[in-house]
């Protein structure tokens, strides 16, 4: 490798991404776009679950029960139905997930201390936060329950020394389970591996299509620094959205950044190499712009989304996509940023993730020099 | 102008199809990726890795346990002694809670009152922590529900009736609660708007960057007809893909397409025109891909 000509290389391809401003554009642009459109618009957190009440019995006991609800921070009472077709409307237009129908003989069959069946309607057709929701009422409905059995003890002068066990439940790493500090992390690494992958995917095939290829392979540049002095510009915009990354996490979502700064960019920057690597590789093997980002959507922004446990637990998929997620280098980087964003852990505990991204590099790396073939056919 | 119309759509169908890799992006990609949606977008959290440090270990306090590990939530991977281990195990991401159960668990469940149980969470997924959270609650007050009866069922004279408040529980338009009915839809939307924003506008620019516009300007085709041209044949892979999707989603996933199949293709429709339509405009404006 001939330090000169990989700087003359670097110079084209940095004159190409600065004369196009749409380009430049693309790699800081969108990536801020999407920081800001998922940092804010993705939240997980299940609070204020629209409410909607048929309330038959319309009794100081069935009211109480209401306010329960109503009370806590996860439910938000939006209105009271008096029909079933009411309750439908509402469920069907989204404006409540959760209908409580309480009926007419709701204190009778309490205070005689039979089961009272309260009727529960769900929206499932947002699981995730139905099952959530229904968690919540099935503890509220049963402390409702206990709360009652207790009083009508006291009421009869006994005070019962009955064991309760009480849950003590303490969150580590993100105490008030923000959703936002989950997410955010791994949405570093998605952004850099959609900026990454198909910019870079786009660069060696724009070559070919063009026929500019031609005029390199005329040049005495060999593969080697051709492909390096073509990745430069990309590496320089890596480092730019990584900075920018970090900095919108810092003094916009206020994700705190328990670890060390100095650990996370010399990670960073080893993951920006897998990602450019591989959409080289890709950009090489199809030598055709529109297959090549396609591909490079396919095999690295979807698994980077869904793969990597950006979202989706690795843990609840079926084995053989657990396998699949093995080669995600996504999966590997989200992992470490989590690590270090949120544990505050070191190399200690995430050398294997960083041992496999280092081999991912070099590998695909290799490989993309070696298919790279400096000839016209 | 239907003449000139055909003769661009056979050129752009030739186009696209002409290259066996490309077909595979249209047709095999957008059922793949349902099928890998399906397996892995799922926000069902079963088999919690779960460690257990009983620090009473007495029957009672190991009844307890058994009782978390039966529910099929939990999956217990390790039982803990020491209090560093916590730490580790967490730091790890090995297990995702850790209970602790404290010294002196029987001997209070025997004299009554309140007996705190820790669970030490991972939050940095809060999803599943939420989820964790919501089972475990759910676990407690199943077991204060068994303490209550077996406490009314040893002191008959006490009173204490365990009147109950039954949830009955019915979820509409999915009734187990699952995963798939809810993101099929949305992978219909996506892909559609992958294929047909991405590639139309795509198709335009290289044109333009190859230089075959040139070729295509001293045609006598007019600008409707070759903006009509372009888009056509991603219609009808959008419908295509569409269907496609909604196959697999029917037949692996059996999410069926409850509502009625016109409209679905109407409202198709709609969204392939807006989202062709910003294709289109971006690719005319910009000149590289």
């Amino acid at each position: 490798m001939n330090p000169r000509r990989l700087k003359a290389v670097a110079k084209k391809e940095f004159l190409h991404v600065l004369r196009d401003p749409r380009s430049l554009m693309m790699g800081i642009g969108i990536p801020m776009l999407l920081l800001f459109l998922f940092g804010y618009a993705l939240t997980l957190d299940v609070e204020r679950v629209p409410l909607v009440v048929w309330d038959q019995a319309g009794t100081a006991q069935s009211r109480e029960f209401v306010s329960r609800f109503s009370g806590s921070r996860y439910f938000e009472l939006r209105e009271r139905a008096d029909s079933y077709p009411q309750i439908e409307r509402a469920i069907d237009n989204r404006r409540a997930m959760i209908a409580l129908v309480i009926p007419p003989d709701f204190d009778r069959k309490l205070s005689r201390g039979e089961a009272s069946p309260v009727q529960t309607i769900l929206d499932g057709s947002d699981p995730n936060t139905a099952t959530i929701a229904l968690g919540y009422a099935e503890a509220t409905a049963a402390t409702f329950s206990r709360d009652i059995a207790l009083k009508q003890l006291q009421r009869q002068g006994i005070t019962p020394h009955l064991p309760t066990l009480e849950l003590k439940p303490r969150v580590w790493f993100n105490t008030d389970m923000v959703s936002r500090n989950f997410i955010f992390p791994g949405l570093i690494a998605v952004v850099m591996m959609i900026m990454a992958a198909i910019l870079t995917s786009l660069s060696m095939a724009r070559e070919w299509e063009t026929g500019t290829m031609e005029q390199l392979v005329a040049t005495p540049l060999t593969g080697v620094e051709l492909i390096f002095g073509k990745l430069a510009p990309y590496f320089a915009i890596g480092v730019l959205d990584l900075m920018l990354c970090i900095g919108v996490g810092e003094f916009v979502f206020d994700v705190p950044l328990r670890g060390s700064l100095w650990l996370l960019a010399p990670l960073a920057l080893i993951f920006l190499f897998c990602a450019l690597a591989f959409g080289m590789l890709l950009s090489i093997i199809t030598k055709n712009q529109l297959l090549a980002s396609q591909l490079a959507i396919v095999t690295t922004v979807l698994p980077a989304f869904l793969l990597s446990g950006f979202i989706f637990p690795i843990e609840n998929m079926p084995q053989p996509i657990q396998a699949v997620t093995r080669i995600v280098t996504a999966r590997y980087f989200v992992t470490i940023l989590r690590g270090i964003y949120l544990k505050e852990v070191g190399l200690a505990v995430l050398w294997p993730q960083v041992l496999f991204l280092v081999l991912f590099g070099v590998v695909v790396m290799t490989v993309a020099v070696r298919k790279f073939r400096k000839k016209i056919h | 102008m239907f003449e000139r119309l055909k003769a661009m759509l056979i050129k752009e169908f030739i186009q696209v199809f002409r290259d066996p890799r490309m077909r595979m992006v249209l047709f095999v990609l957008p059922a793949l990726q349902t099928v890998i949606f399906g397996y892995a977008v799922n926000m069902d959290v079963k088999n919690i890795p779960t460690a257990i440090m009983d620090r009473d270990n007495s029957s009672e306090s190991r009844d307890l346990a058994a009782i978390l590990t039966s529910s099929g939530h939990f999956k217990l991977v390790k039982q803990i002694s020491k209090e560093s281990e916590i730490r580790t195990l967490l730091d790890r991401g090995d297990v995702r809670v850790v209970l602790d159960i404290e010294h002196g668990f029987a001997e209070k469940l025997k004299l009554g009152g309140a007996i705190p149980l820790q669970a030490l969470l991972d939050g940095s997924d809060s999803n599943t922590a939420g989820v964790i959270m919501g089972y475990l609650s759910r676990l407690s007050v199943a077991y204060n529900t068994r303490l209550q009866l077996e406490y009314a069922a040893r002191h008959p004279g006490g009173g204490l009736q365990p009147g109950q408040i039954q949830l009955v529980t019915r979820a509409w338009f999915n009734d187990n609660l699952e995963s798939p009915p809810f993101y099929v839809p949305a992978v219909i939307t996506n892909i559609l708007f992958v294929i047909t924003m991405l590639l139309s506008s795509l198709a335009i620019v290289r044109e333009k960057e190859i230089g075959t516009i040139e070729q295509v300007i001293v045609t006598p085709i007019r600008k409707s007809e070759f903006i009509l041209g372009k888009t056509l044949p991603f219609v009808l892979i959008g419908y295509i893909d569409v269907a496609l999707i909604s196959i697999v989603g029917t037949l692996v996933f059996h999410v069926p397409v409850r509502g009625s199949l016109c409209l679905l293709f109407l409202a198709t429709t709609l969204f392939l025109m807006s989202s062709l339509g910003i294709g289109l405009l971006i690719s005319t404006i910009s000149q590289t891909q």
